[in-house]
């Protein structure tokens, strides 16, 4: 499932153990410019030691990291922004004091780093909050500051672990801003997250990893349609069997779609179909059942993918759980 | 990059000096010198003084020389008149004098009959019974005072260099005491600021910076600077207001005498800020610091103790081994220098070893360091960090 060509960060083939404990099983990954990569997958999937590795906080037991096609190097690094799991700075520095340290530790001008820190906290609302100590910020402010860290030396790709985590909806749409805004400036952005609803909404490309390897890979929308039957819902009033289906070639009852909380009736029932054009068939043996008060093509959300791949039980049973609507 | 270890060392040293905590505790040690200096100042008050009460006219012959035999005793001696033995017992029970000589033939002391100021009297009771005795026998004028006063023997000590010997042992003790203060006050310290980057997590986004071993390298010289420049404020507050209130007395120290002292401050300072580093960078919260750094206590009293009863022989083994062992050099080489004569090449070898175990302890704590970066969480063992240092 290789991105396209023009991808600029490649982790081929990763391992790494701890001790007995597996991490990473050949983890291979791509992360192109301009664009933005969720990486979504378990707990303990492997996600942050990927992340270590490619910043060279953790080496790898084998494989490689390359960045625009060489193997990655110290100054290479220099210029990737990164939030680790592990939020921190220094709790009694002064927030800009922090800021140019380092912007200058990742190689930057002391005139520049100033100048960049200035510009970055106006931009993130922290304007007047350069010479606090960090400690006397709110937490939502410290974290924008930890984003502020990321960002202080104008990096070529952001490697951004679970950003969003414990952010308030206003700050999630700050965030989500400053990465939009990022990505526009041809920046790749490779980020983690647990918030699978917000992955769908702000990336273009996802990676789902299971066990220290890469399970599914590619643009959102293409994943969604990957290898599945087209798939309807229908709801007959007064008709919660699915008998008015016998004989229709190709269609076949998958599951039910979860039933709205309380109505005490079973879901809507899940038709997959061999080929799309057997919709109407299926349409017109239903309204001979009943008058037909739902009928559209589901696709399934980028929740429901991520738990199919990465159950062990993948398959139909699991893959029609609770599929909600697309438009058809 | 090897500007990254002076960006870091900049760090270190604003922020410690903008910390309150930093600011306080060079104000309290200041302080507490100051106090000391008093306290010196107010209860030595330079030379000791003794009064001596004279009962009666047979005494009063006992001023003018008892007077010129006060150096002899390290002291003045003033006398004054009494005017019976009853004023002088109680004067001297009272404390208001230290002795008293009634009638010419008695001496009263409170409690020490062998007390230094009585053997003064009696030796000014010999020299008079021998001045009446040489003036009886008609000795008179110049031969009279060849007589009582002849020309000194000349003194020629045989070993000139030891001559200072007890000024030499004091300046060794006070340079031992001050290296071994200055490894404990600012050890913990060191090993405390090695943990900051683990404790407060910032740690992940310094190292996808710089290598571990620039910050490691930054947060020693930065924090060292930091010590040895607070420290040396310190002396010289002690040693300046000490001079100007004249309240020790600092025997003249030779410039090469002063410079080697540094010399091996230096070398001991940094031996045992790499030794704390490494025991900072075995752990990744403050609390833990005590359990590795405290075999390290260990050794730096040990040191200190065994070059302190080194010192009372110091022509003997014990402290010829400890100047060369690093961790007690620093201290037993300067006190075995001030003492007796050491070959160069022993002086040399010496520096060698320390300086070879400097870099030693530093390739430790960087390995150290940089294998345990980022096992946040209960502290290494030594053997797990140096196992665990592939990654």
């Amino acid at each position: 499932m290789p991105l396209p060509s023009r991808a600029v960060l490649r982790c081929r083939d990763l391992h790494l153990r701890y001790g007995p404990v597996v991490a990473l099983d050949g983890l291979s990954l791509e992360v192109a410019p301009g664009r933005m990569t969720g990486f979504v997958g378990p707990n303990g999937a492997g996600k942050t030691s990927t992340m270590r590795i490619i910043l060279g906080v953790l080496g790898p037991d084998a494989g490689e990291v390359t960045w625009q096609g060489q193997p990655l190097d110290a100054a290479g690094r220099r210029r990737f922004g990164y939030m680790p799991e592990e939020r921190g700075l220094y709790p009694r520095m002064r927030v800009a004091d922090q800021l140019v340290y380092l912007a200058r530790l990742h190689g930057v001008a002391p005139a520049a780093a100033r100048r960049a820190t200035d510009a970055l906290l106006e931009r993130l609302g922290l304007g007047d909050r350069g010479r606090d100590e960090l400690e006397r910020l709110s937490l939502g402010n410290q974290q924008r500051v930890q984003l502020a860290a990321a960002l202080v030396h104008e990096p070529e790709l952001l490697v951004l672990d679970e950003p969003f985590s414990g952010l308030d909806p206003i700050g999630v749409d700050v965030l989500a801003g400053v990465l939009r805004e990022e990505v526009r400036r041809g920046v790749g952005v490779l980020f983690s997250s647990h918030q699978l609803e917000l992955v769908e909404r702000l990336c273009d490309t996802v990676a789902i990893v299971k066990a220290g390897r890469i399970v599914a890979a590619g643009e959102v929308e293409a994943l969604r349609r990957a290898n599945r039957r087209p798939t309807v819902r229908v709801a007959i009033d007064g008709v919660a069997d699915a008998g008015w289906l016998d004989g229709v070639a190709g269609a076949e009852v998958v599951g039910r779609a979860e039933p709205a909380p309380g109505s005490g009736a079973p879901g809507d029932l899940l038709v997959a179909l061999a080929d799309p054009a057997d919709a109407q068939r299926v349409l017109d043996r239903a309204r001979a059942a009943g008058p037909v008060t739902h009928f559209s093509f589901v696709l399934p959300t980028l929740a429901e993918l991520f738990r199919e791949v990465v159950s062990e039980q993948a398959g139909a049973a699991a893959r029609a759980a609770a599929p909600t609507e697309a438009a058809a | 990059m090897s500007g990254a270890r002076w960006i870091v060392m900049r760090r270190e040293v604003t922020e410690r000096l903008r910390s309150r905590a930093f600011r306080i505790g060079t104000a309290i040690q200041l302080a507490a010198v100051v106090v000391l200096l008093v306290v010196a100042a107010v209860t030595s008050g330079g030379t000791d003084t003794k009064t001596v009460a004279l009962v009666g006219p047979a005494s009063a012959p006992y001023a003018q020389p008892l007077a010129a035999a006060g150096p002899a005793l390290d002291a003045r001696i003033r006398t004054r008149t009494l005017p019976d033995r009853a004023a002088a017992v109680r004067a001297v029970r009272d404390e208001d004098v230290d002795a008293a000589v009634v009638a010419g033939r008695e001496v009263l002391v409170k409690d020490d009959a062998r007390d230094a100021l009585a053997a003064v009297v009696q030796q000014t009771h010999r020299q008079l019974a021998l001045r009446a005795a040489l003036e009886g026998a008609g000795v008179r004028g110049a031969a009279l005072q060849r007589a009582l006063d002849p020309a000194p023997l000349t003194v020629r000590a045989l070993d000139p260099a030891s001559a200072d010997q007890e000024e030499r042992r004091g300046l060794a003790f006070i340079a031992v005491l001050l290296l071994y203060l200055a490894i404990f006050g600012y050890g913990l310290t060191i090993a405390s600021g090695v943990v900051e980057e683990k404790a407060s997590r910032v740690i992940e986004v310094v190292v996808s910076a710089i290598p571990p071993r620039e910050l490691l390298a930054g947060k020693i010289i930065g924090h060292g600077l930091l010590g040895v420049g607070q420290f040396a404020l310190t002396v010289a507050v002690g040693v300046g207001g000490a001079r100007l209130i004249d309240a020790i007395d600092l025997p003249s120290l030779t410039v090469g005498w002063g410079l080697l002292v540094a010399l091996w401050f230096a070398i001991g300072y940094a031996l045992y800020a790499c030794a704390y580093a490494t025991g900072g960078a075995l752990v990744s919260r403050q609390e833990d610091i005590g359990a590795t750094t405290g075999a390290l206590n260990f050794v730096v009293i040990g040191a200190y103790i065994l070059v302190l009863i080194a010192i009372q022989d110091p022509d003997g083994t014990l402290l010829t081994v400890l100047s060369f062992a690093p961790p007690s050099a620093p201290m037993a080489m300067p006190a075995r220098w001030l003492l007796t004569d050491v070959p160069a090449w022993q002086l040399a070898l010496s520096v060698a070893l320390s300086l070879a175990a400097i870099v030693a302890l530093l390739r430790l704590a960087t390995v150290v360091y940089a294998a345990s970066a980022l096992r946040l969480g209960p502290k290494l063992s030594l053997r797990q960090a140096l196992a665990g240092r592939r990654r």
